[in-house]
C-alpha cells in the first residue's frame, strides 16, 4: 500500500525529502523515542558529555541502528561500540567503556530470576573430580575489564567519590550482578575477573583456577570460591 | 495477588520507574495505575518486583504501544504471546492498544503511525482486533490517535470509523481527550463535533495528557501529543463535557517526558477526580 511505503521511506532514511512537510512530526517522534530509550539506559554517559552532545550522538546512532522489536528496553546493545568509533567523542576515551558498563548494569536490571545455591552443594563431589565441575553463573552477572577506572566513574555519578578524586587512567575490572533484589556493582581484582570470566564461559573449575593463577600467583582459591557463592553468583553445578 | 476486576471510575496515573519507591511508601489515593506493556517484557528484575508489589495495592491497566493493530502485516504471534502472559500474570482490569501501525518489514518504527480510513483498512483493523481478543482471551480497548495530517483517500470520518470498528469487533474504546483536541486543532476541525459523532457508549477509559505547541514548515501552529507537560485547560473543558455525557469513567493522567515528582501527578489526578465526583453527585 502506498501510504505505508511513503511513511516507511520517510522514517527509514532521515535524509530524504518528505512528500508532505507534516510527516516530519513522525520522523521526529521516531528519533525522539529511540533517543529517549538510550537516555534511560545510558544516564551516566549522558551526564559525562552533556544533554546536547548526547542527543547528537544518540540520534546519529539511531539513524543507522533501528530496533527490530517494539521492546525498546532491549534497544541500544550496540551503542557502546558506536561510541568507540564516534569521532566527536574521541576526546573522552573512557566514554565507550562507561557506556558498556551501563549496558551491563541494564542487562542485570532486566535479567531473569534464578535461585542461587550455596557452597555446600560442592560436598557431593569427591575431591578428585571437583576440578571437572562447571559452575553456572547467575544470568544477571556481567564482567567488564577496562583500561580506565569505569567502576569509580560510575560510582561518582551514583553518590560515590567525586570525579576529580578519581585516577581515571587506572585500569579496573568490575562485576555487575543482581542475585537478589538489588544490583551490585563492584570493583574486583584482575585474577577474580579471570576466574569468574572463565566460569561464565563454561570452563571447568580447574580451568578457571588456572586462568586466575595465570594473572596472579597469589590467587586464594578457597576465599574466591567462597566469595562467589556468598555473593549469590552461582546458580547451578554440572559435573 | 488480587484477581482481575474492573477498574473503578476514578483517576489514575501512568506508572513510572522513578516513582516505584514513593508509591509503595506513601500509597497515594489513586484509582489505578497504568503500565506500557512493552516496559514489562523484560525477563525479571526490579520492574517486575515493584509492579507485583504495586499490583497488590492497586488495580492495574495494561496499555500496549507496539502491537501494530493498523499494520498491513499479520499480527506478531510472539508479541501477542507476551501480551497474553502479562495479562495472565498481572490480571489487569483493562487492556488497550492503539488505532495505529508501527511495524514494517525492516522492524519496529518507534511511533504510532497513522492510517487512512477506508473499507480496506477497516477490515484489516477489525480482523486484527478480533485476532487479538481471541488470542489474549479478553476484550481490548482501542485508543483514538493524535493526528498531524489526514489522508486524501480516507472515505470515513475517524469517529464513524471507530464506531464501526467497535460495532463489528466488539472491542471497547479508550477515548484520549487530548488526542481529540490535538487532532482537531491540527486538522482544523471541531473537537466538539468529534465528540458528538463518537460512540461514547463504548468508552471504558479516558486518557488525558499535555501537548506541546510548535509551528510547522508552513508557519501553521501544530500541537504535538508529547506527554511532557500538564493537561491544557481546553482539554480539561472537553473532558468535563465528555464525562457529563458518559458518566464517571476510569481516567488516566499520562506523563512520559519531563516526569515530575509523584505528588505533582497525584495533584493532576485529583483535578480529574474532582470532575468525576462532580458528575457523580449530579447524577
Amino acid at each position: 500500500m502506498m501510504f505505508e511505503t511513503a511513511f516507511h521511506r520517510a522514517i527509514g532514511d532521515w535524509s530524504v525529502a518528505l512528500p508532505h512537510q507534516r510527516m516530519s512530526v513522525y520522523r521526529n517522534n521516531v528519533a525522539a523515542a529511540l533517543v529517549a530509550a538510550l537516555q534511560v539506559r545510558f544516564p551516566v554517559t549522558e551526564q559525562l558529555v552533556g544533554a546536547e552532545f548526547f542527543f547528537h550522538m544518540a540520534r546519529s546512532f539511531a539513524e543507522g541502528d533501528r530496533p527490530q522489536s517494539p521492546i525498546l528496553i532491549d534497544y541500544g546493545q550496540r551503542f557502546p561500540d558506536f561510541i568507540r568509533d564516534f569521532a566527536p567523542a574521541a576526546s573522552v576515551p573512557y566514554l565507550a567503556d562507561v557506556a558498556a558498563l551501563e549496558s551491563a548494569w541494564w542487562q542485570a536490571y532486566h535479567a531473569r530470576e534464578a535461585d542461587v545455591i550455596t557452597a555446600t552443594a560442592l560436598n557431593q563431589f569427591a575431591p578428585e573430580v571437583l576440578g571437572d565441575v562447571r559452575l553456572v553463573l547467575h544470568p544477571s552477572a556481567g564482567l567488564m575489564a577496562s583500561p580506565f577506572a569505569v567502576g569509580s566513574i560510575w560510582e561518582a555519578h551514583h553518590g560515590g567519590a567525586p570525579m576529580q578524586e578519581i585516577e581515571i587512567n587506572r585500569p579496573q575490572t568490575v562485576l555487575v550482578a543482581r542475585p537478589a533484589a538489588e544490583i551490585t556493582l563492584r570493583e574486583i581484582s584482575p585474577e577474580s575477573f579471570a576466574f569468574l570470566s572463565a566460569l561464565q564461559q563454561g570452563k571447568t573449575l580447574a580451568e578457571a583456577i588456572e586462568s586466575a593463577f595465570a594473572v596472579h600467583a597469589g590467587f586464594d582459591v578457597a576465599n574466591q570460591l567462597g566469595g562467589a557463592f556468598s555473593l549469590g553468583l552461582i546458580t547451578g553445578l554440572s559435573p | 495477588m488480587t484477581s482481575a476486576h474492573s477498574i473503578p471510575p476514578r483517576a489514575g496515573i501512568g506508572l513510572k520507574a522513578e516513582h516505584y519507591r514513593d508509591i509503595l511508601a506513601n500509597t497515594p489515593a489513586l484509582g489505578f495505575f497504568e503500565i506500557h506493556a512493552e516496559n514489562y517484557m523484560g525477563a525479571g528484575g526490579p520492574p517486575h518486583r515493584y509492579l507485583t508489589a504495586i499490583r497488590e495495592r492497586y488495580p492495574l491497566s495494561l496499555h500496549g504501544v507496539g502491537l501494530s493493530i493498523g499494520g498491513n502485516k499479520p499480527l506478531d504471534r510472539d508479541h501477542l504471546a507476551r501480551l497474553k502472559a502479562l495479562n495472565a500474570r498481572y490480571q489487569p482490569g483493562l487492556f488497550s492498544e492503539h488505532l495505529a501501525w508501527s511495524t514494517h518489514d525492516t522492524g519496529y518504527l518507534s511511533d504510532l503511525l497513522p492510517l487512512p480510513y477506508t473499507n480496506a483498512t477497516l477490515n484489516r483493523v477489525c480482523e486484527h482486533i478480533t485476532g487479538t481478543q481471541e488470542f489474549v482471551g479478553r476484550q481490548m480497548l482501542l485508543e483514538n490517535p493524535s493526528s498531524y495530517l489526514s489522508f486524501a483517500e480516507s472515505t470515513w470520518a475517524e469517529a464513524e470509523f471507530i464506531a464501526e470498528i467497535a460495532r463489528r469487533s466488539g472491542c471497547g474504546l479508550l477515548l484520549d481527550v487530548n488526542n481529540v483536541f490535538v487532532s482537531a486543532r491540527n486538522l482544523d476541525t471541531s473537537p466538539e463535533d468529534y465528540i458528538a459523532a463518537y460512540p461514547l457508549a463504548h468508552v471504558q477509559e479516558i486518557h488525558l495528557a499535555g501537548n506541546d505547541a510548535t509551528v510547522d514548515a508552513e508557519g501553521a501552529t501544530l500541537l504535538i501529543d508529547a506527554h511532557g507537560s500538564d493537561v491544557a485547560d481546553p482539554v480539561w473543558d472537553l473532558y468535563a463535557m465528555v464525562i457529563a455525557r458518559t458518566g464517571p469513567r476510569p481516567t488516566l493522567i499520562e506523563r512520559d517526558a519531563n516526569v515530575p515528582p509523584l505528588d505533582a501527578l497525584v495533584v493532576e489526578a485529583m483535578r480529574a477526580q474532582s470532575i468525576l465526583d462532580l458528575r457523580r453527585s449530579a447524577a
